[in-house]
């Protein structure tokens, strides 16, 4: 679809906002991913108030607490005697940033009793948005680490291919060849098979990355490879070589630079590719698993046919994963309206 | 005919080298489960130690290598672990399924997509043409993980269609006629959320390469000339635009397997996926391999016709 | 047939060129059949130290191959390049290296000659990084104004990037790029062809003022008779890879001498 700049530049925005609140989960998120509120498995989103029980209107919003239920119902009912405040900057359960600050700032929290499930609970009365957002953060970094990796290879092994030529050249487009004639998730399920099921979550969270780089390096290999190719022959490179310019200035100062764009352009279609990788084989039960959240392990639960008829809360990273999918996608035909000036 | 014998060896050279690296890959995964098999009380150590000889475990790799595809030749894949068959026996009517599957995907998919993407080349300020893009784009967006699960949701509750699997437990009395309908009315969910996922991108691809041949001299010239448009693009255009359109042909097929795997999980659809799947999750690995072996033939086989029909259908590649 | 150093000349030979074949094979992309052209046979000249030989023939006469060679771009099937009396063909890496300072080809086409994404400060420094061994502890910046100024580009372009300046620029850029290492041979493969006449003229002036100030000798590839006689001290023609005539501009660039494309 054609888009104006305004629009360009709104969607690139939404992806950075996106980006910005996914990496940084402990403020934006009112709980924390393992915290279990054992009374209210698959609660519904809290409901905000602004008018009591009194027909007031009070300044702050306000949340009832739920009361836990013994027979199994559909639905916990508010407790409409007390009226818990929403508050924002709120000190509250410490977290870590980046592994290295401790903060205890949240955006959002509700004054005890009440709890604050704005996406609802799961089967564990786990905050679905918590989990979401710490979730669509791993999700997320898996998917960027797998595009860094498969670019990097597919980079290296494109540049030296196409710039020496002959056996190397032929060799490694072969082994291209041969990664591509598999198709790329079951190639996928060939290289988690090497891996032991059950490894610790941090090791599997990084085996899955290398596993994804090692299946997607194909394909940017050929394209950086024609580049090459179409770059040695320039005139600048030649002027370089006939003044006594090693390989390495060749290839550093004047063919990769002529890379970037491709390469931007295939990041932008690599990182959903490979976050949709990382969320299918989490749903399967191959990538990360419990507790650590994930949006493929979310979405799993909607494998019961309970959860997947009744609870609709349980499909909001569904939301969240296309949405971030709309935006990658607007974002790369952005950035190759840029560079070609044409409509696709 | 010069042309197509390299082309089929060339295939043929490169399914074998995919046999080579599946069999490598399989053969790094730690831990034996003939070791497994082992520690299992149902299964006398005789059977282990036969089967053990038979598959070579005790031999160097390319002795193993060699077994393996000995038994690929006899139809047999190896061995299942898990279900002490021959993988073949599972294979077969799981890939048959998947077959079923994809071809009537594949086959919707560009059905749609042609016309789609025609008049979105041909007349690109339509109202149609603008839905189309819309309707494109947002569908690009939807991954089919979650195209599976919605489906599922609506399948659930609305009850028009089954909510999975490929058959209802039926009477045997049942007629033909009624069990190709109870077939028919399985396969819609599987092969509309293939439909709806694949769709999209073909019309995008049918879109670029028609508008490519629309732009060009030799067919504003025969508009010039008052050739109607319908004939102008039967006659002229489209066949110079199937040619890039065949090469995307042999490259959707390989990204609608992978799909295909994801939804056939999805939707109980009891195709290689489930299979490869409960295969991973149990270490059988003899199946793993054959599904990702088989998977690659439908592949490389799928870029083989294309390449075939690129042949016969391009006469500056055939005159040469 | 050999351009042979006339008596007017008693500068010392330079670079000689003895019997350069070079032939491409070109493979069909799906046929697989393989053509052979020739585009050098039996090619042999003499250039003086200070002199300038002027290179004329018609296009596809093997000018601009013969101008690849000898900066080591393209590798001649048999022949021998001297230069100061070795063969640049059969030399260690190290030496190649060296040699490549005092032989350089400047291009037709500055635009695609000079990479767009450096500035002209970049690109004049290249040839001093490239061989930074040599200079140890030298200012670059230095040195790169210092030869700027000698082709009369001014301060204010130093920080701009090829496609901004007008063509007549981007030559005089690429000659200050030729000249940073001070080579004793240039040679300029059309370098003026691609200019307006204005432009010719300044730059032809500015080539035979270098020539003067640091003795550089110019083997001049071009298809323009009129430049050819203005600049050359000799000239030799080329045609279908093979050297015609030589000697003189006076006697080899007649009136009769049709004017080629």
């Amino acid at each position: 679809m054609t888009m104006n700049a305004k629009w360009r530049t709104f969607t690139l925005l939404a992806l950075l906002g996106m980006h910005l609140i996914l990496f940084f989960p402990g403020f934006f998120a009112p709980y924390d991913f393992a915290e279990q509120h054992r009374d209210f498995p698959f609660a519904r989103p809290t409901r905000i108030h602004f008018v009591d029980a009194t027909g007031k209107l009070r300044l702050r919003p306000f949340v009832h607490p739920l009361v836990p239920s013994d027979e199994a119902s559909d639905s916990y009912a508010e407790d409409l005697r007390q009226t818990c405040s929403l508050r924002l900057f709120v000190s509250g359960a410490p977290y870590q940033v980046f592994g290295m600050w401790t903060m205890k700032l949240h955006l959002v929290a509700v004054d005890p009793p009440a709890q604050l499930f704005l996406f609802g609970t799961d089967s564990f009365g786990r905050d679905e948005l918590s989990r979401m957002l710490y979730g669509g953060r791993i999700s997320l970094i898996a998917g960027m680490l797998a595009s860094v990796a498969a670019l990097g290879v597919g980079t290296l092994l494109g540049l030296l291919s196409g710039f020496y030529g002959g056996r190397l050249d032929a060799g490694v487009m072969r082994l291209a060849e041969l990664f591509l004639a598999l198709p790329w998730l079951y190639l996928l399920f060939a290289v988690r098979a090497i891996l032991p099921l059950n490894i610790k979550t941090t090791d599997a969270f990084l085996l899955l990355v290398a596993v994804l780089g090692l299946v997607g390096w194909a394909r940017p290999a050929r394209l950086v490879r024609g580049i090459v190719l179409s770059a040695k022959e320039k005139n600048f490179v030649l002027a370089a070589k006939a003044m006594g310019a090693s390989d390495t200035h060749l290839l550093r100062r004047h063919i990769l630079p002529e890379t970037y764009g491709v390469l931007l352009t295939t990041a932008a279609l690599l990182v959903p590719q490979f976050i949709l990788a990382e969320v299918t084989l989490s749903f399967l039960g191959l990538g990360v698993g419990e507790p650590i959240p994930s949006w493929g392990n979310l979405l799993a639960e909607l494998q019961q046919y309970s959860v997947l008829t009744s609870y609709w809360w349980m499909y909001l990273p569904a939301l969240a994963l296309v949405l971030l999918f709309l935006l990658y996608h607007s974002a790369s035909s952005a950035l190759q309206q840029k560079a070609t000036g044409v409509r696709t | 005919m010069a042309k197509v014998a390299p082309r089929v060896a060339h295939s043929c050279l490169l399914l074998l080298a995919v046999s080579v690296l599946s069999f490598a890959l399989l053969s790094a995964a730690p831990g034996n489960f003939f070791d497994e098999l082992r520690l299992n009380p149902s299964i006398s150590p005789e059977t282990v130690a036969a089967l053990k000889a038979q598959y070579g475990v005790d031999q160097p790799w390319p002795a193993r290598y060699f077994h393996w595809l000995s038994s690929i030749v006899h139809g047999e894949f190896g061995y299942s672990l898990s279900y002490h068959c021959s993988v073949g026996s599972l294979l077969w009517p799981r890939a048959r399924n998947t077959l079923l599957l994809t071809s009537l995907a594949m086959l919707f998919a560009w059905m749609l997509a042609i016309p789609w993407g025609i008049v979105e080349a041909v007349k690109p300020n339509s109202w149609l043409s603008h839905i189309t893009s819309w309707l494109t784009s947002t569908l690009l967006g939807i991954p089919e993980l979650v195209l599976g699960l919605l489906l599922l949701f609506f399948a659930a509750r609305t009850s028009w269609v089954p909510t999975g699997g490929m058959f209802s437990s039926n009477p045997s009395s049942a007629s033909a006629s009624w069990k190709l309908a109870d077939l028919a009315r399985h396969l819609v969910l599987p092969v509309a959320a293939l439909v709806l996922g694949s769709a999209p991108i073909f019309v995008r691809y049918v879109r670029s390469a028609v508008a490519e041949v629309w732009g060009a001299p030799f067919i504003e010239h025969m508009r010039g000339l008052g050739i109607p448009t319908v004939r102008l693009l039967y006659r002229h255009a489209l066949p110079v635009a199937a040619n890039s359109l065949i090469s995307v042909f042999g490259f959707s097929l390989g990204a609608l397997l992978s799909t295909s795997l994801v939804i056939e999980i999805v939707l109980s659809w009891p195709g290689l996926g489930p299979l490869a799947l409960e295969a991973l999750l149990s270490r059988d690995i003899y199946v793993v391999m054959a599904v990702v072996l088989l998977s690659s033939v439908f592949l490389v086989f799928g870029n083989l016709v294309a390449d075939l029909l690129l042949y016969w259908s391009d006469p500056r590649i055939r005159t040469v | 047939m050999a351009v042979e150093a006339t008596a007017a000349s008693t500068a010392p030979t330079l670079l000689r060129v003895e019997d350069l074949c070079l032939a491409y094979e070109v493979r069909h992309r799906v046929s697989r059949e393989r053509t052979k052209t020739i585009a050098l046979q039996d090619v042999s000249l003499e250039l003086c130290s200070g002199q300038t030989l002027a290179l004329v023939g018609p296009s596809g006469s093997g000018k601009s191959s013969l101008a690849r060679c000898l900066v080591l771009l393209e590798r001649p099937s048999s022949g021998r390049i001297l230069y100061q009396g070795q063969d640049i063909l059969k030399l260690s890496p190290d030496a190649e290296k060296s040699v490549r300072q005092e032989l350089h080809l400047i291009f037709q086409d500055s635009a695609t000659a000079l990479n767009p994404r450096f500035t002209v400060q970049e690109l004049v420094a290249e040839p001093l990084l490239i061989h930074k061994s040599i200079f140890p502890g030298v200012n670059f910046n230095e040195k790169v104004r210092e030869l700027l100024d000698q082709v009369e580009l001014g301060k204010t372009w130093h920080d701009r990037r090829p496609l901004e300046l007008s063509g007549g620029q981007r030559q005089r850029v690429a000659i200050a790029r030729g000249f940073a290492l001070r080579p004793k041979i240039l040679v300029l493969d059309e370098a003026l062809s691609a200019l307006d006449l204005s432009a010719q003229a300044q730059l032809a002036n500015l080539l035979l003022d270098l020539q003067e100030c640091h003795g550089l000798s110019y083997l001049y590839v071009t298809h323009d008779l009129r430049m050819a006689r203005a600049l050359a001290d000799e000239v030799a023609v080329l045609e279908a890879g093979r050297i015609v005539q030589s000697g003189l501009p006076a006697e080899v660039l007649t009136p009769s001498l049709q004017p080629v494309s």
